[in-house]
């Protein structure tokens, strides 16, 4: 199974495509598409969503994770939500199976953690998951998206649920 | 191909239909029905262009759908194989996206296949390019929104090789769309398709000593019209015309060498971080140029600037140059040439007011040697605050 997970930033959206099933994930690509600093908002939304379509395309990926910035976060970035609210629609507009949008609690629940502090640990780079990559060596962002693809490749309806129907993590804890 | 009278109700100044191609709907095995020939009805309004010798272009009107339509008129003898007559066409249909203009449909008569296309108004980016020079913004926005069609081809396999400002459309919205995909190719599995008959002056270095090319050569034609809409359309043509309309050992040897185009002909407003990019995109040796047009629309999108990426260049008679810039209150224009009398370099800074009747206001003049030229550029750019 082949997903896709994607993490905002005010100047770019990292995504990582994971190959794998629960509890075994290979990296297959780790990048980052930049927001164009010269246009104005709505053209830097249209242009991210327009590319990280064909990317999706191009990797053929059939399940889908984003992960949404905390709800408690100190120092909100406003464009940063915005971008999220476009990759969501995105991935409803998208043909992927299945897909989720969430903080760190809902991938912790995805991935089959009790809480919350394990994905920490593992986005900060104090442990690693069982993710076939040089873990230490990727950016917080980059890590943040590779967890997002391996909760995608995890979660889903064992009975086949269609897109958007479990969307039950949008911006929130699980 | 047949000519019809012309009588259609509510067609403006009946001008004669063109032709009514057909398209057969064969019988499907197996069920009763007979096969069945269809008609389209069009009517030439006006003649477009005509391709290489290969194919015409013109605007027709579709009495069918009541739309007018683009249409790419192609001679079959031109084309290989009957495989050959719709492949444009397919290209075409597996790049749907923002940014590819989309077929509305194909059909054959006799001699000719056609390819109806939507009609943009508001013309090409070769147009455009003629009518004005582009600010820094505007070759952003523009050089992104057609790169997104070149990248969606990509996904899909196929090569463009024809990528120039004739083959970008600006749609109603204003945004770049990619056309014209008879020179596309399928790549292989290893990313490799065969060399087609190219425009010469967009031939990528490698064409000339292979038989096959990569998505690099994509790059490379995606950089040089990039490089187009930086020096605009006066300046292109200074440079190609000399070399002629066909391929050459100068020109040729020009592309091999990395002296066609002048690489250090950008103009003042054109940023270092713009400049960088599109020279590295057209590298003659394709492993040092970007790999990928997402990368390069990754380094586009890294130019980034406050008003000076709002500078207008204007071209004079004299060789010289200007850029304007207007804000709530007035136009400010910076102006670089040559004196009066032709000896000194200068630059001169002017406020235009922007109330009717106002008098502009001459801010700073500053007269360099005749020697200066180099100076007095580096000066533009210091008041141009382009970094």
């Amino acid at each position: 199974m082949r997903a896709i997970g994607f993490r905002a930033t005010p100047t770019d959206i990292h995504y990582a495509v994971v190959e794998g099933d629960p509890g075994a994930y290979d990296v297959v690509a780790l990048d980052a598409v930049r927001v164009p600093a010269a246009l104005l908002p709505p053209n830097q939304l249209h242009f991210l969503r327009t590319v990280l379509l064909d990317v999706m395309e191009e990797y053929q990926v059939t399940r889908a994770g984003l992960r949404t910035a905390e709800t408690t976060a100190r120092a909100p970035s406003v464009f940063r939500y915005n971008v999220e609210g476009v990759v969501q629609e995105l991935l409803a507009s998208s043909t992927v199976d299945w897909y989720f949008a969430g903080a760190k609690a809902r991938i912790a629940s995805l991935l089959g953690y009790a809480d919350r502090k394990t994905v920490t640990k593992f986005c900060d780079g104090d442990d690693a998951p069982p993710v076939a990559t040089e873990w230490a060596q990727h950016s917080k962002e980059q890590r943040e998206a590779i967890l997002a693809a391996c909760a995608a490749v995890n979660g889903g309806n064992p009975n086949g649920a269609a897109a958007g129907s479990t969307l039950a993590g949008v911006g929130g804890k699980a | 191909m047949s000519s019809g009278n012309g009588a259609v109700a509510g067609a403006p100044a009946t001008p004669p239909i063109l032709f009514n191609a057909l398209l057969t709907l064969n019988a499907v095995p197996g069920l009763a029905h007979a096969p069945r020939v269809a008609g389209v009805q069009v009517t030439h309004l006006r003649d477009i262009g005509v391709g290489e010798g290969r194919h015409e272009v013109f605007l027709g009107l579709d009495h069918q759908i009541n739309a007018e339509l683009v249409f790419k008129r192609i001679r079959k003898e031109a084309l290989a194989s009957r495989d050959a007559f719709f492949a444009e066409a397919r290209r075409l249909y597996e790049s749907r996206h923002r940014h590819v203009v989309p077929i509305a449909y194909a059909c054959e008569d006799a001699a000719p296949v056609y390819l109806a296309m939507p009609h943009f108004a508001r013309g090409s980016l070769q147009a455009l390019l003629e009518q004005r020079c582009l600010s820094t913004r505007e070759i952003v926005r523009l050089g992104l929104d057609f790169r997104m069609g070149l990248h969606h081809a990509h996904v899909r396999g196929v090569l463009h090789f024809d990528v120039k400002p004739t083959n970008v459309f600006l749609d109603d919205a204003g945004a770049a769309t990619l056309a014209d995909f008879g020179q596309s190719r399928l790549a292989d599995p290893g990313g490799l398709a065969d060399t087609p008959p190219m425009y010469p002056r967009h031939v990528p270095p490698e064409a000339y000593t292979g038989t096959q090319l990569t998505r690099r050569a994509d790059v490379y034609q995606a950089g040089l019209t990039l490089y187009r809409m930086c020096v605009g359309a006066a300046a292109w043509d200074a440079q190609a015309g000399p070399f002629g309309k066909h391929l050459s050992p100068p020109l040729h040897d020009a592309v091999l060498q990395g002296r066609f185009p002048d690489r250090n002909a950008f103009p003042e407003h054109i940023p270092t971080r713009l400049r960088t990019l599109v020279t590295k995109a057209l590298r003659p040796d394709p492993d040092k140029r970007w790999p990928t047009v997402l990368d390069l629309m990754n380094q586009l999108a890294t130019v980034s600037g406050g008003d000076d990426l709002d500078w207008r260049p204007q071209v004079d008679g004299s060789g010289g140059m200007s850029w304007e810039l207007t804000s709530q209150r007035a136009t400010k224009r910076v102006a670089l040439g040559r004196n009066s009398s032709g000896t000194d370099w200068r630059v001169e800074v002017t406020r235009l007011g922007l109330t009717p009747g106002a008098k502009p206001s001459r801010l700073k003049t500053e007269c360099l040697g005749p020697a200066s030229e180099a100076a007095a550029r580096a000066h533009a750019r210091k008041l141009l605050g382009v970094s």
